[in-house]
């Protein structure tokens, strides 16, 4: 079959996922959206790892506190920093619940905050201002494009959560001693996380004690509105 | 016809697969049974998956795993069109900002998958220009002429080194048709979501969707008999 042989309709069905048109077409885009390989999902962790660091963190760190990480890749080189979020996934899953303790400790202590499946609400509270940010489930083709840009430049004014700051402290006390092993300790993989890796994290605490709550502002940094360049295509 | 109809009234929330629906939800992979090589099937279809997401936004820290094994492949292969060999990186980094701006989503299975493609292009449109730089693109007809492919389709559906194949194959579109291919047959959105990601009207999506088809249509009718993965 050529590809004039099939029309709008059998287009349409084919990207509804129904078998039209040719079948030769039919059989590629099978495979393009086959099931996941193991190797797609190798980043699993790394993932629920990003999950429980905000999910654990102090709720208002949770919900309003960009994992700075994610908004200078470039401040660190991607492959490197993204292994280390990697292994401090690894660090914080070999500390299990320790992350959190940890986090605890140096803040006002309180319970494990980890959420029974039921339990909710608890950051939804401190849900940030661009609440809007998704798109909705009706599409909402105009919300869409800048939904989740307005998350990375959104509070760049918020105050950091104590127990960031206090992890710091705790932080370079150790690396005054032995920065290898200060940064090498699962019980700050959360700074290294945070910070976007090991090679940042003194500069980020520095500028976390001073009061700086962004080490590095991402305003000027082109995610926000990235899709004009590209669009025109 | 129905598909139409379907497309262009119904929200996404209220938009349910037709009965004779053979095709993946990309979550399920109706395709075929996984094999060793696959994942196990998570088992939600795409309302569920709005569901599993708030569970998610509620802490649960396996909903979020489950949500994560419906979302990333999809989103990987749309992301290696776009940044080639860069795209776990960039995937790693998506995964970050959708669980750290978890709370703010709100929506359906399908809004969902439409919010972290969004988010997975922002970081991927970041991270390079890629229309100037599309490294899966220069190799993927070669790589797809490198090898002889099974004539068995479900095999074929099933092979990794096919999908591979595949998503090469479409990297070979322009941007516009290969970004609305993917994030129709591969992410799996509605049309309208699609279009929203793209920051365009649905049916210029539309449009670039179907020239994109019409075009790997035509560039496996041509293909030498090498290329007969697709072809059987």
């Amino acid at each position: 079959m050529t590809g004039e042989q099939f029309d709008d309709v059998a287009a349409d069905r084919l990207l509804d996922g129904a078998p039209s048109g040719p079948p030769a077409l039919a059989r590629l885009l099978a495979a393009a959206s086959a099931p996941a390989r193991r190797s797609e999902l190798a980043g699993e962790e790394s993932a629920l790892s990003a999950f429980r660091l905000v999910r654990d963190a102090a709720p208002g760190l949770a919900a309003r506190r960009p994992i700075v990480h994610h908004e200078r890749p470039r401040k660190f080189p991607r492959r490197a920093s993204v292994r280390l979020l990697v292994a401090g996934g690894a660090l914080a899953a070999v500390a299990a619940a320790g992350g959190v303790a940890v986090a605890a400790g140096v803040v006002p202590p309180g319970p494990l905050r980890i959420l029974a499946p039921g339990q909710s609400g608890t950051s939804s509270e401190h849900t940030p201002g661009h609440t809007a940010g998704g798109p909705s489930g009706s599409g909402a083709p105009s919300n869409n494009g800048k939904g989740p840009a307005d998350p990375t430049k959104s509070n760049p004014s918020e105050t950091t959560p104590a127990n960031v700051n206090g992890l710091c402290h705790s932080f370079q006390d150790a690396a005054a001693v032995d920065l290898p092993a200060a940064l090498a300790n699962p019980h700050f993989s959360v700074l290294v996380t945070l910070a976007g890796g090991a090679s940042e994290v003194q500069s980020y605490c520095v500028t976390i004690i001073d009061g700086k709550n962004q080490p590095v502002q991402h305003d000027g940094r082109p995610t926000s509105t990235p899709s004009a360049s590209v669009t025109g295509q | 016809m129905d598909v139409r109809e379907r497309r262009d009234k119904g929200s996404a929330a209220e938009r349910r697969p037709p009965p004779v629906r053979q095709r993946r939800d990309p979550d399920v992979g109706h395709y075929a049974p996984p094999n060793s090589g696959t994942m196990p099937d998570p088992g939600i279809d795409r309302e569920d998956l709005g569901e599993i997401v708030r569970r998610a936004q509620a802490g649960d820290e396996e909903a979020f795993r489950v949500v994560y094994r419906a979302v990333q492949p999809g989103l990987l292969r749309y992301l290696r069109v776009l940044v080639g060999d860069d795209a776990e990186d960039v995937a790693s980094e998506a995964w970050g900002q959708i669980a750290r701006d978890l709370q703010s989503f709100s929506g359906d299975g399908n809004g969902f998958r439409g919010w972290a493609a969004t988010i997975g292009r922002h970081r991927a449109l970041d991270h390079v220009r890629w229309l100037r730089r599309r490294p899966v693109a220069a190799a993927g007809i070669d790589s797809l002429a490198d090898e002889p492919g099974p004539d068995d389709t479900e095999r074929l559906a099933l092979d990794g080194v096919s999908t591979d194949r595949a998503i090469a194959l479409i990297a070979t579109l322009p941007p516009d048709q290969a970004e609305a291919v993917l994030l129709r047959v591969v992410v799996g959105l509605d049309a309208e979501t699609a279009a929203g990601v793209l920051g365009k009207r649905a049916g210029a999506v539309r449009t670039a969707a179907h020239r994109g088809l019409r075009r790997l249509a035509e560039l496996l009718d041509h293909a030498d008999p090498q290329q007969r993965g697709f072809n059987a």
